[in-house]
């Protein structure tokens, strides 16, 4: 288990790994989204209310909810820093925020763009809306103080610190539709009856949409840490000869 | 699985009338997946680019300075 932990921590062992891993990743991201965009743009029935725009709801559910998953994940990594110092932590840490604000920029864009014809109103100060653009600002934030800190170790521990602070907003997303009477709808209640108001026809397409969405999540996150491995161990034997190789 | 709802390809652009909205959707969507996958790609060809100049400035740097202390040892 030390092991293995502390083999993780080393940036050239998962550099070699994660190389392994990226070409069957890409596979099995384009297998998914293939099909679900498929079946999301042309076997969807549409909805009686919404008409084709429930369409929209394929990219913006996979992509809002795996924003949620960002923060906690720097938090995690936030904490190993601190607590254990591992270098590799400090490097996902890092590179999880700037994908972080993208996810969350791209559920706010597709919810306003969805909103417009649905609610009649692009963008209202309801409390689902509200905290979820806290979270993109969250993650601007986080790149800044990064950036304003000059000395890498100084800015690792203020990026955890903050990303531990600041996932205190996450169950506040999810929950504020239950907690708070927004104009934004809970999450529909999964079913198998084909005649409930969401049968799995509508379900089994967006599960596979965030499958490749979370996949793709996963290989934008490799290609950035590999990127910010290299980068931090350029001095080292290994880095120069790849370099040389490559 | 249900049938395409799509009768034509103008009516699949057509989205019943919300086509704007749909397509401007995945659109965003496509450059958000397209950026980046890429980007990423490309820091790591500059930085591969500017560690191979860094190592030939530095290879001729180390030849300039054993040429240098060779001729203050002919002076000697």
């Amino acid at each position: 288990m030390w092991l293995w932990f502390s083999k993780l921590g080393s940036p050239r062992w998962f550099y070699e790994l994660s190389g392994k891993w990226l070409p069957w990743l890409y596979a099995a991201m384009v297998v998914f989204m293939a099909v679900g965009l498929t079946w999301a743009l042309l076997f969807v029935p549409a909805d009686y209310q919404q008409g084709e725009t429930i369409r929209i709801m394929y990219v913006h559910v996979p992509v809002a909810s795996i924003s949620l998953a960002c923060f906690p994940l720097m938090a995690v990594a936030g904490t190993i820093t601190l607590v254990w110092r591992m270098k590799l932590a400090d490097m996902v840490a890092k590179c999880v925020a700037p994908i972080g604000a993208w996810f969350s920029g791209l559920a706010l864009l597709s919810g306003a763009i969805w909103g417009e014809p649905i609610w009649g109103v692009w963008w209202t100060w309801d409390a689902r809306l509200t905290s979820m653009l806290i979270q993109f600002f969250l993650f601007i934030g986080v790149i800044a103080l990064r950036s304003a800190i000059e000395s890498q170790d100084a800015a690792a521990k203020a990026c955890a610190i903050l990303a531990i602070v600041g996932a205190i907003n996450v169950p506040i997303i999810k929950y504020s539709v239950e907690w708070w009477n927004t104009l934004h709808q809970p999450a529909s209640r999964i079913s198998m009856d084909p005649m409930a108001p969401n049968p799995p026809e509508i379900w089994v397409p967006l599960l596979i949409m965030i499958a490749g969405v979370y996949l793709f999540f996963i290989i934008t996150l490799l290609l950035r840490t590999r990127n910010e491995i290299l980068v931090r161990e350029r001095r080292s034997k290994w880095v120069q000869d790849l370099v040389r190789k490559g | 699985m249900s049938e395409i709802q799509f009768n034509s390809l103008a009516e699949f652009l057509q989205m019943g009338g919300y086509a704007v909205h749909v397509w401007l959707v995945y659109l965003s969507f496509a450059v958000f997946i397209g950026y980046n996958l890429l980007s990423p790609r490309f820091s790591r060809q500059q930085f591969i680019r500017t560690q191979k100049r860094r190592a030939v400035r530095d290879a001729e740097e180390r030849q300039r300075m054993e040429k240098s202390a060779d001729t203050t040892d002919d002076r000697q």
